[in-house]
């Protein structure tokens, strides 16, 4: 809570308070009762403070607009701050800066920010825009935003624009680039970004007649079947956007349909550090009846699990006469 | 296929320049998370994998914008 300066007075050295007096008309000979006196009438008199203001030396006019921009207070005749020195002290500046630099050193009165690819990229993606990261660096800032910090936050900014991730993309998917094409000569509106696709807004519900929808967000039908030879048969509905290519990271393609799991293309996999959970999760999810136990061991085999298998001779007796081997099984 | 296919909630990264995505997928650790390349430039990213994928670019250098749609 700031003090009132004629509160202090009392607290301030009789030698300065004297020229403090001269200000309000006083003179040196006064006590230091008679100057607090006159100081304290002066204030309260609007024309002894405006003449006041009007003699005060540029620089201590500078001094104090520095004082009142930082929330300062006057303690002992002393003009100090109670607030961080600098020039965006509010909490919403202090946290501003701490979501788009990295704080580097930081004492009672101070901090310093650095601002990097990193922290801009931060602040960005929680949802600054950049023309909005350049008004608040300018308004906190006492002179104007260097030529070359300035460029580097636009080349940051256009590296991040570089590489898009949609998470929950809507796209609209055409028998060909013409039909695309008629569809947005009637008035379908999005972003086209493949021959055949159209990005559309998220909220957008497209109205075209025998539209079919996938939706990714749920599990896709189980439609593989699965052989005990490695073998898989996709039982094609809607060709969706991920079945085959997900088959095809694992097992060579025989046909539209048909895949063909083998040790070399599923070892490539697991040689880039995959595991073989992953693509036993992946078929037990699509398949139409449970895996082929023989797979699944197969499958784990080449991944190196360890599975025991031994060869034993077995001893035999026949009986080429029935009622001999009757005799033996009844034999008590 | 002669009617019009909506893929909703489609996980997807498109990029500037060909060539970046070219580089991933070169990249194994990043590669197993792109699946239907739908352009030079756009990609179908694996369900459930968009994370892990962020996470690669990241270490890779980039800095990717990330969208909700």
């Amino acid at each position: 809570m700031p003090r009132q300066f004629d509160s202090d007075l009392p607290r301030v050295g009789a030698d300065m308070l004297k020229p403090m007096a001269k200000t309000w008309g006083g003179d040196s000979k006064m006590r230091k009762d008679e100057c607090i006196a006159c100081i304290r009438a002066g204030l309260k008199d609007p024309q002894k403070v405006q003449a006041a203001i009007a003699s005060l030396q540029p620089w201590e006019r500078n001094a104090l607009a520095l004082i009142k921009r930082m929330g300062g207070i006057i303690q002992h005749s002393t003009l100090s701050t109670s607030s961080p020195i600098s020039t965006a002290p509010a909490p919403r500046s202090l946290a501003f800066l701490e979501r788009h630099a990295e704080r580097t050193q930081s004492h009672r009165h101070t901090a310093q920010y650095r601002l990097t690819r990193e922290s801009i990229y931060r602040g960005l993606e929680s949802g600054t825009t950049l023309d909005e990261l350049f008004v608040r660096l300018k308004t906190g800032s006492q002179t104007e935003l260097p030529q070359n910090v300035v460029v580097e936050l636009r080349e940051w900014n256009s590296l991040r624009e570089r590489v898009v991730l949609r998470r929950r993309a809507r796209l609209l998917e055409f028998p060909s680039a013409r039909a695309l094409q008629d569809a947005l000569a009637q008035g379908l509106t999005g972003n086209s970004i493949a021959e055949r696709f159209l990005l559309l807004a998220h909220d957008k519900q497209p109205e075209l007649q025998g539209l079919t929808r996938i939706n990714y967000a749920q599990a896709l039908p189980h439609n593989l079947n699965v052989f005990e030879d490695g073998k898989i048969h996709l039982n094609r509905g809607t060709r969706d956007l991920i079945t085959d290519a997900q088959l095809s990271q694992w097992a060579i393609r025989l046909s539209d349909l048909e895949w063909q799991l083998t040790v070399e293309s599923v070892s490539k996999v697991l040689n880039e550090g995959r595991k073989i959970a992953e693509l036993l999760s992946f078929l037990e999810a699509r398949s139409t009846h449970s895996l082929p136990s023989l797979l699944k061991i197969a499958l784990r085999s080449w991944a190196g699990e360890t599975y025991q298998v031994e060869l034993e001779a077995t001893i035999i007796l026949r009986c080429p006469q029935e009622q001999v081997f009757e005799a033996i099984i009844s034999s008590q | 296929m002669n009617q019009p296919i909506l893929h909703d909630n489609l996980p997807l990264i498109e990029v500037a320049d060909h060539l970046t995505l070219d580089d991933l997928y070169a990249d194994p650790r990043a590669a197993q998370y792109l699946l239907t390349r739908l352009s030079k430039t756009v990609a179908v990213v694996a369900p459930g994998q968009m994370d892990a994928l962020l996470a690669r670019l990241r270490k890779l250098g980039h800095t990717p914008k990330v969208l909700e749609a």
